[in-house]
């Protein structure tokens, strides 16, 4: 309901009745503050519209008072301005359009008490630009604090992977030209050890276990060598289409598995054929089955299984995207091959240190097993996971890409 | 064994050397020691040998490049290389330029002894380390041994 405009009058009349009533010592804000209440104590308005003069630091022209919010937008668009207007802009000085001329002290109380509305509206304004504006920050602030998580937990995976890459680069270097180095002695005591065996062919058979097991440590020595060459380089696959079944059956064909574990493969035969390097891979198998096996001295349930992992993004790159790299390149099947057993499981702070070079919780061991198995797979487009509960098993699951042409 | 094979052993490595001619010796091959490539070339220069066994990573001229020059010198004179870790490509160019096998370290000297007993007949042999061909199918390396 608009105020009729006789209304108006009165309630400005009265509103400066009010003012009039003040001590003009008292100070300009409190004028302004009580004219404010005033009116909406004596009049019921509890809504004041403005409107401000552009191109004159925005000061107020005219002001309204309202009962009703409803009635602003009526008012304020139906042009009523000329009507009811304020303006001091012109002529510095408070004036009321159709009224009669103001006489001096109610020209002067007008001015004051447009200049203190002015001054409540531009406080009230500045409030709640400031609240917009501190919530803004405060959603900026979150979005940045979001925005630093994100990037420091980025750049802390991609420290993790430099330091993994920079212990592996050492480690190569190391064990290549130390597994080079040692295969030359352990090459001559092996043709010791095998010259002995010729020469004293009729020797006691204490002097022949002893022979033996010479040879024996000297062949265990050779395997970890062949271990720590097969980790200081990865091959280039040299890729081939092959079905996760093959794959499988032929790693485990390399195993032996102890009688006190159970073997459940669900491998389904309609699966896409996998392109990646097959010796490769099946080494990368044939270790997870090992360590599988390792993992439960007293039995339990070996269970491998395959299934169509669908589509998705071509493994990301060990740097965060932002450092340039096309992220996600293009779209990839894949299949996800597992290996999970009942075993005891992996605590969980050793499960970010699993893919470190040297990390072992195997008594013997030089912990270079899932790290060769991670650059395996790697290399072949793959991923590797892993999940694991304390007391249950742990399960590898190793994501392979399907053969793209089939023809 | 009418006539004794004779075998030249090099190796920059004196006990790999000695050892391996004291089982070929025992063997009842003929196996004459040098210690570097040169020393081979020299000599395979002189003398008839029925076999070279060298190996690849040696100082000064290594076992390709000796290779290359024996059978420079003496194109029949089977050539078997030892290698600790020879990388593919050295294999192939060991194989390119005419190895007769290559063969890892520590040896197994029984594919080699096949090999000699199957050198005088002139025949066209394959002999699979099968032994080998496993682990290093695994590792994508061809260190089968060969004799074509």
């Amino acid at each position: 309901m608009a105020f009729a405009e006789h209304e108006k009058i009165i309630a400005e009349l009265a509103i400066l009745h009010e003012i009039s009533s003040f001590e003009l010592l008292d100070s300009e804000e409190n004028i302004g503050r009580n004219a404010i209440e005033k009116a909406s104590r004596l009049f019921g308005i509890r809504y004041f519209a403005w409107l401000r003069k552009k191109g004159e630091g925005q000061r107020v022209v005219a002001s309204w008072g309202f009962r009703n919010p409803a009635d602003i937008d009526a008012k304020t668009k139906g042009g009523g301005l000329n009507q009811f207007c304020f303006s001091f802009s012109e002529f510095g000085l408070l004036f009321m359009e159709h009224s009669r001329p103001l006489s001096d002290r109610e020209r002067r109380l007008y001015t004051i008490f447009a200049r203190q509305m002015e001054k409540s509206l531009m406080y009230a304004e500045n409030f709640a630009e400031r609240q917009e504006a501190e919530e803004e920050l405060r959603s900026l602030n979150r979005e940045l604090e979001h925005k630093v998580e994100e990037r420091t937990r980025q750049l802390l995976d991609a420290q993790e992977e430099l330091v993994r890459k920079e212990k592996l680069s050492i480690l190569g270097q190391l064990s290549g030209s130390v597994g080079h180095e040692l295969r030359n002695p352990l090459g001559v005591m092996s043709n010791a050890v095998y010259f002995l065996k010729l020469v004293h062919s009729d020797a006691d058979e204490t002097t022949k276990e002893y022979l033996d097991i010479i040879k024996q440590e000297i062949d265990n020595s050779l395997r970890i060598i062949t271990d720590l060459l097969d980790f200081a380089r990865t091959k280039t696959p040299q890729t081939k289409a092959i079905t996760a079944r093959e794959l499988t059956d032929e790693s485990l064909g390399r195993c032996a598995i102890p009688e006190n574990i159970e073997l459940q493969i669900e491998i389904p035969d309609n699966l896409p054929l996998l392109r990646v390097d097959t010796p490769q891979m099946g080494q990368v198998l044939q270790n997870l089955i090992m360590n599988a096996v390792q993992a439960m001295p007293d039995g339990g349930a070996l269970r491998i299984g395959a299934r169509f992992a669908g589509a998705g993004l071509a493994p990301a790159p060990s740097v965060p995207a932002q450092a340039g790299y096309p992220q996600g390149a293009p779209l990839q099947d894949f299949i996800a091959i597992s290996v999970a057993d009942t075993g005891a499981g992996i605590m969980p702070e050793n499960m970010k240190k699993l893919f470190q070079p040297l990390f072992t919780t195997k008594a013997k061991g030089i912990g270079l097993g899932l790290v060769v198995c991670k650059n395996l797979v790697e290399a072949n487009n793959g991923r590797i996971e892993v999940a694991s509960e304390p007391g249950k098993g742990t399960s590898f699951t190793v994501l392979l890409p399907i053969e793209r042409n089939k023809i | 064994m009418s006539k004794k094979l004779k075998v030249l052993v090099v190796d920059d490595e004196l006990r790999m050397v000695k050892t391996i001619c004291d089982i070929l010796l025992f063997k009842g091959y003929e196996a004459l020691p040098a210690y570097s490539g040169e020393e081979a070339v020299q000599m395979v220069k002189g003398n008839d040998f029925d076999c070279v066994l060298m190996d690849i990573k040696m100082p000064g001229i290594d076992g390709v490049k000796a290779l290359k020059m024996i059978k420079g010198a003496s194109p029949d004179t089977p050539v078997v290389l030892m290698s600790a870790n020879a990388t593919a490509e050295q294999v192939a160019e060991a194989k390119l330029h005419g190895a007769a096998a290559v063969l890892g370290k520590p040896i197994d000297f029984q594919p080699i002894f096949s090999f000699f007993s199957l050198l005088g007949k002139e025949e066209i042999v394959l002999i699979e380390d099968i032994s080998r061909s496993n682990r290093n199918a695994l590792q994508g390396e061809p260190f089968n041994c060969e004799v074509v």
